[in-house]
């Protein structure tokens, strides 16, 4: 959607871009659209829980990537969580609370899930000439990228996972590499999701994901803080929309959760039709500079 | 290969806005739209007129629907040179 906005602002169609999203999830139900391929329905394989269970699975399987490291990670975010007064759930969470949150879908525990949220989040493109009048500390867009495939049938094998395109588009058009990086607000609909992230835009190794994430490595003052508002999985699930508006408040430094002195904020976006034939799956990237 | 670091720095996010999110029912989701696109507006200040396009994300609970986009930009009360509706 950024990617969007910046092309038509660079095609001269356009001066000032609004982005915006909204979602209120009654009276329309749950999951209102079964979505689902006629081959998986019949096994239950419905929806994106049962998905992501089968890429948790499969980390599990080929990269030793253990319950404890999820969870790990939804800890941390919990804290984070905890310094923002809008976030949906800040009540306190151990890793004994995530270990016993009840299955639901093995190995997915409650707490590796994200929440439903209504509501919605806006935000606005224009020049940065432009935006040296306005009010805020402008966020210039450095980098963006994104990659759309079909790895859900056709496995990627670079060894780092699928998305790895969008990583290096990001990473090509802001001149930097991820060490680089100073805060990071990665798409962590389910808690595999971020391992996942970590992975494909060379932020870590797989081995090295659950070490950081136990270590205290991925928080103010770490490797990578990630999630500073508590991500999808305890802020709230506004489809990226906070998101940016997190990695957006680093950059102008008026974060609750802020890291010292922030240039460089990424923030990572993750979709698709997965159980729509034929299944597809989107990655996409953005990095933010302090001027 | 591509290269699109002609564009690096040169467009800048100047506006956020959250509504208000969680448990909240009595807002549609256009009025969370609105909500949240009134509060990015005032957090830059930008005058409602200058802003020429709207691109509005679709979530999937709504289905397909005709003129997402534009009809945020009427109920904002702007007239866009440039409108999408995206599914993602």
């Amino acid at each position: 959607m950024m990617q969007t906005a910046v092309a038509v602002l660079a095609a001269g169609f356009c001066r000032a871009v609004l982005c915006t999203f909204g979602c209120q999830n009654n009276p329309m139900g749950v999951i209102p659209q079964l979505f689902g391929s006629p081959f998986a329905i019949p096994y239950g394989d419905v929806g994106a829980i049962t998905f992501m269970g089968h890429l948790a699975r499969r980390q599990m399987h080929e990269h030793g990537i253990t319950s404890t490291d999820y969870g790990h990670i939804a800890v941390q975010w919990r804290k984070h969580a905890a310094t923002n007064p809008d976030a949906q759930m800040r009540k306190p969470m151990t890793l004994e609370d995530h270990q016993n949150s009840r299955l639901i879908n093995a190995p997915l525990h409650l707490f590796d899930c994200c929440l439903f949220t209504d509501g919605g989040g806006a935000f606005i493109v224009t020049s940065t000439e432009r935006a040296r009048d306005l009010k805020q500390t402008p966020a210039l867009i450095s980098g963006l990228g994104q990659v759309h495939s079909s790895e859900v049938i056709r496995p990627h094998d670079d060894g780092r996972g699928g998305g790895s395109e969008a990583g290096e588009r990001v990473f090509r058009m802001a001149g930097c590499r991820p060490a680089d990086i100073d805060v990071a607000q990665l798409y962590d609909a389910f808690t595999p999701r971020v391992v996942h992230d970590l992975v494909a835009y060379g932020f870590a190794a797989w081995e090295e994901v659950g070490p950081l994430a136990a270590a205290g490595e991925l928080t103010v003052g770490g490797r990578l803080p990630c999630n500073t508002a508590g991500g999808l999985l305890s802020e709230g699930h506004l489809s990226g929309m906070g998101h940016v508006a997190e990695a957006v408040r680093q950059v102008r430094g008026t974060s609750r959760c802020q890291v010292p002195d922030a240039e460089l904020s990424m923030a990572t976006g993750y979709g698709g039709a997965p159980h729509e034939p034929p299944p597809t799956v989107a990655y996409t990237a953005a990095i933010l500079r302090r001027p | 290969m591509t290269d699109a670091t002609g564009l690096r720095d040169r467009y800048a996010v100047v506006g956020i806005g959250l509504s208000r999110f969680g448990k909240v029912p009595g807002t549609s989701a256009m009025g969370f739209c609105l909500e949240s696109a009134k509060r990015a507006i005032e957090d830059c200040g930008i005058a409602r007129d200058e802003i020429d396009g709207v691109l509005v994300l679709m979530p999937p609970q709504m289905g397909e629907q005709h003129g997402w986009a534009s009809r945020v930009a009427a109920f904002l009360g702007i007239t866009p040179a440039f409108c999408a509706t995206m599914d993602m």
